[in-house]
């Protein structure tokens, strides 16, 4: 008798377990899904939403570093909205970066081996030159200590080089950036896209639009047109619904 | 039989509800403002929504009971709610606060000009550069502070009143003296020889400054370098009167940096192009290099060592009333750091450095022919850790050896400096031992109040004196933006080796300073910053001259009072810009007064007015404008012929009864980045005291004295060009 009830109970906890595991993936996958839909958009309100999403699901006290992940990552699409399409809000570029930085580094404190955790800080504080330009020493250590963690534990990661790419394309020649230094690393980290696959349908996957559509833009400087829209086209075919494609790059593309 | 049932009331209880209850209402900050996006949730659970840019929210649950509505939003304080839900719809109005600042970004001493990584910096290492008229250096762009003047055109300081060695310049917890080239030369701004660009903190403290300071009256200039390089890299200089080549490296793990800088003077270009005909025996040249060793140890530690050699030589033209000729000198100065830190535990830090300061110079003119000696030697440790969440710990201990040397000839009659003068040789040197001990401890009471309260002690060998010094600072946030600060404190100083020498008794006391400060201050993050702050010192134990004995004793005292106002705006990306205003009085009974009379540095007003402009991304225009009232000096009244010597004896008046002329300059410059053979390049041109004014700072006189003759730095005006290029 007493062998039924230990098993009926184990039965009962095993059960619960499985359930609050199902409702955290289930919350996770739908998120993630609503996440992509607002990036895509770059509806801020659509992204406050999803903020939410994550933070209630904090509340299942399941891989919170994941959920801290993703919230500081909902943050850093926040900070974007500061400066897109011509607006220029560094405030609130400001206010959503730092929060989102200090998420992240929650999330590295309850898991520190986490590669995407340290890429996704390595983004948000290459977004402090926005708006801290006078920290730029300070800053440009932070970097470095980063890239060496990454490098030790994910080197080929595709959002570490993506990163990097954009860092090198956005710094000045002079500083040892540029398009053409830009274009390799672009092009790895595209390369490294196609053959990832993450451990769950709701990790991190983003990137790969953006690795497509900088390249894109690289070529469009070096005045390569016909390279521009192959990487562009292959961007679009592996990636239909990126807003970043489609508005960003495509308007970007078509000016003159 | 009862297993079935324990199954059925199991998957009764596991099977969902269809009775859902709608809990809906409206998010809004203090001032009734919708929170967009505000999150609200049930605790433990998922049910939840986002409020709408109404502020509104509603969703179902099919939870039951009593639990707790959670409310966040970015900026706000987390509100949370006990609800009970029963099958009755509910309304739920939720009123947010918004968060309080975060204490941890508070500066709580009082006076103290910030620059690093600190969000609240004061100025920044780039605007340090920038300032027009500071030349990158880093105590000249101090000068732009209020409370602090410049002794003369070159780079010392003299801060409320003090006297220059009253400054004390602290560079990765070891004690740097005499920092400067061309400091003892004759009528030759003397320049530091500290690299901001090295720096990742600067921490100046005209003030009520920490218990980890010791043997200190008046300021500190606490430097942090750079631990690794950012970066490997080398920039070269080259300019109108000098070229300097800097250079890093970091080890691809970073685990090991590197660092080199070296620079070399050639003046004459210079001086020809400025047409400046001063007579020189030895054209002003300085020579310098340095760098650091970094090895990082372990994940928290890092060993370092950090050396700096210089050395200058002038010979220059002076005519003092007894004799006309060259001032001849020579200066070395070496400094080394050795500092070894780490985490012994995940929020503890300790760190251990051995440094030596040494400055040796050699001065000749006229009968003077002298060479003397300062080596100091430290060994000292600092640990800090927080005991809670409010209460941070850090104490230390420090020994310091310190060794003057004198040999030479001296004057016998200070009137007559002629070659043939009567002399005395001297070959003297004194020593002492300082062990100092120091306890703070920083604690925020509430968000609103955090103090700091610290004590120190140290011991003089020489004299066996044993100090005590506490030491409080309190902050107090009005708002989020403004600050009311205070400090009080007692501070001591040992009187220099060579008074020890020249009064032959080892029992002067430390000389005393009781620093009583109230300010407020308005930072917007740095980019509009107001302060006032007014301060108040008292001096005991000055050194002064025994009119019986002919020697110094520590009998003097005095007092130093004044009001510090400082206002910066910065506009991002175009200008920025800061004025300061100080207004001192500093008198004192020191050195060879009869009475108390105004300090060697009270300058009742000064004011600095800084500003850039960026003309274009590439482009900046700076300008600065800098005016204060003239030095006290002691004027000579007269004079009597001394037939034996065939010169004149002078007579004084009080001691410090007469003032110079105020102090003017303007000073302009244009600094322009560009690419020059695919590198980066920075041209600078730089046009000191455009308006010619030709500031005095020392009074000589014809040989009878019945003519004061103002003594001003060679040409007034001063045009500079270089070119920066990094590889």
């Amino acid at each position: 008798m007493k062998t039924k009830v230990f098993f009926l109970i184990a039965v009962i906890f095993l059960t619960a377990t499985v359930l609050k595991a199902d409702d955290f993936k289930d919350a996770m996958i739908k998120a993630k899904k609503n996440l992509t839909e607002a990036i895509n958009s770059m509806d801020e309100k659509q992204l406050l939403k999803v903020r939410g999403e994550y933070e209630r699901i904090l509340q299942l006290k399941t891989d919170e570093w994941l959920v801290n992940y993703f919230i500081a990552y909902v943050d850093y699409n926040l900070a974007y909205t500061g400066m897109s399409n011509g607006k220029n809000d560094i405030e609130k570029m400001k206010k959503y970066n730092t929060s989102a930085i200090e998420i992240i580094n929650k999330s590295i404190e309850q898991k520190n081996d986490f590669s995407e955790s340290h890429i996704l800080k390595y983004g948000l504080n290459f977004n402090r030159y926005i708006y801290e330009m006078e920290k730029m020493m300070e800053i440009a250590t932070t970097l470095a200590q980063l890239e060496q963690k990454i490098k030790a534990i994910d080197i080929d990661n595709p959002r570490f080089q993506y990163l990097l790419g954009a860092s090198t394309y956005f710094t000045p020649e002079n500083f040892g950036g540029g398009v053409t230094k830009a274009i390799p690393i672009f092009e790895k980290a595209v390369s490294l896209f196609a053959t990832r696959i993450e451990k769950e349908e709701y990790y991190p996957d983003w990137g790969g639009d953006q690795a497509y559509g900088y390249l894109a833009l690289a070529y469009k400087k070096l005045e390569q047109f016909d390279k521009a829209k192959e990487y562009f086209d292959k961007g679009k075919e592996l990636y239909p619904n990126s807003g970043f494609l489609n508005y960003y790059i495509k308007s970007e593309l078509e000016k003159k | 039989m009862k297993i079935t049932h324990l199954l059925l009331l199991f998957f009764l209880f596991s099977i969902p509800g269809y009775s859902q209850i709608k809990i809906s209402g409206k998010i809004t900050d203090k001032d009734a403002l919708p929170v967009v996006g505000a999150n609200i949730v049930i605790k433990g659970t998922i049910d939840g929504t986002t409020a709408d840019e109404k502020g509104y929210f509603e969703f179902e649950t099919e939870k039951k009971g009593a639990h707790i509505l959670i409310c966040t939003s970015i900026g706000f304080k987390e509100y949370s709610k006990n609800i009970n839900i029963s099958n009755e719809n509910l309304v739920v109005n939720i009123v947010m606060e918004t968060e309080e600042y975060k204490t941890d970004e508070i500066i709580v001493t009082a006076s103290s000009f910030i620059s690093g990584e600190n969000s609240k910096v004061t100025l920044t290492p780039l605007e340090i550069v920038r300032i027009p008229g500071a030349d990158a250096d880093l105590f000249r762009a101090i000068t732009t502070f209020p409370g602090s003047n410049q002794v003369d055109e070159g780079s010392r300081i003299a801060v409320r009143g003090g006297d220059p060695n009253e400054v004390l310049t602290f560079l990765d917890n070891a004690s740097l003296y005499n920092p400067f080239i061309f400091q003892d030369a004759y009528n030759t701004q003397s320049f530091s020889t500290i690299n901001p660009w090295g720096l990742r903190g600067i921490n100046f403290s005209s003030g009520g400054f920490s218990a980890r300071f010791g043997n200190v009256l008046s300021a500190v200039l606490d430097l942090q370098s750079y631990d690794l390089p950012s970066s490997n890299g080398i920039f070269a200089f080259i300019g109108l009167a000098n070229a300097s080549l800097q250079g890093a490296y970091v080890s691809p793990d970073t685990k090991f940096g590197a660092t080199f800088a070296t620079y070399q003077t050639y003046i004459k270009p210079f001086l020809d192009i400025n047409g400046i005909t001063e007579d020189y025996s030895k054209t002003p040249t300085a020579t310098g290099f340095g760098g650091t060793l970094v090895y990082r140890t372990s994940q928290t530690g890092i060993l370092k060592l950090y050396a700096n050699y210089d050395h200058s030589k002038v010979g220059i033209r002076n005519s003092s009333p007894s004799y006309s000729g060259y001032v001849n000198s020579e200066a070395n100065s070496f400094f080394s750091n050795l500092k070894y830190s780490f985490a012994p535990t995940s929020f503890s830090l300790l760190s251990i450095n051995a440094s030596i300061s040494n400055y040796n110079s050699i001065s000749k003119y006229g009968v003077i022919d002298n060479s003397t000696g300062n080596l100091y030697s430290k060994l000292r440790s600092d640990f800090s850790t927080p005991l809670n969440e409010a209460l941070d710990f850090s104490a230390g201990a420090e020994f310091e050896y310190n060794k003057y040397e004198t040999i030479g000839k001296v004057p016998l009659l200070f009137y007559n400096l002629r070659p043939d003068a009567p002399y005395f040789e001297v070959n003297s040197n004194k020593n002492n031992g300082r062990i100092g001990l120091y306890s703070e401890l920083k604690s925020k009471i509430s968000k609103q109040l955090a103090i700091v309260g610290g004590l120190r002690s140290d011991y003089y060998s020489i004299s066996e004196k044993v100090i005590l010094d506490p030491r409080l600072s309190l902050v107090f946030r009005l708002s989020e933006h403004s600050y009311l600060r205070g400090s009080a404190g007692i501070y001591h100083q040992n009187p220099a080796l060579e008074y020890f020498l020249e009064s032959g008794k080892n029992d002067l006391l430390p000389e005393q300073a009781n620093h009583y400060i109230l300010g407020y201050e308005y930072n917007r993050d740095g980019d509009y910053i107001f302060r006032i702050e007014s301060y108040y010192k008292d001096y005991k134990n000055l050194l002064l001259l025994d009119r019986f004995f002919q020697n110094f004793s520590s009998s003097g005292y005095g007092f130093a009072k004044g009001i510090d106002i400082f206002l910066k705006v910065r506009l991002k990306p175009k200008f920025n810009g800061w004025i300061s205003y100080a207004i001192a009085d500093s008198r004192r009974k020191q050195f060879y007064a009869t009475s108390v009379s105004s300090a060697n540095y009270d300058i009742t007003h000064t004011l600095s007015v800084v500003g850039e402009y960026n003309i274009t991304d590439r482009l900046t225009l700076g300008a600065t404008y800098k005016y204060s009232t003239g030095k006290p000096f002691t004027p000579v009244t007269g004079s009597i012929f001394e037939p034996s010597q065939n010169v004149y004896i002078p007579f004084f008046a009080e001691v410090n009864s007469g003032r110079m002329p105020d102090y003017r300059r303007f000073d302009m410059n244009l600094q322009y980045v560009f690419s020059f053979l695919s590198k980066y390049a920075v041209a600078v041109l730089a046009v000191n005291n455009i308006f010619n004014v030709n500031n005095v700072f020392e009074f000589t006189y014809t040989p009878d004295y019945s003519e004061k003759i103002g003594i001003s730095y060679n040409s007034p005006r001063i045009i500079y060009v270089g070119l920066g290029l990094q590889f």
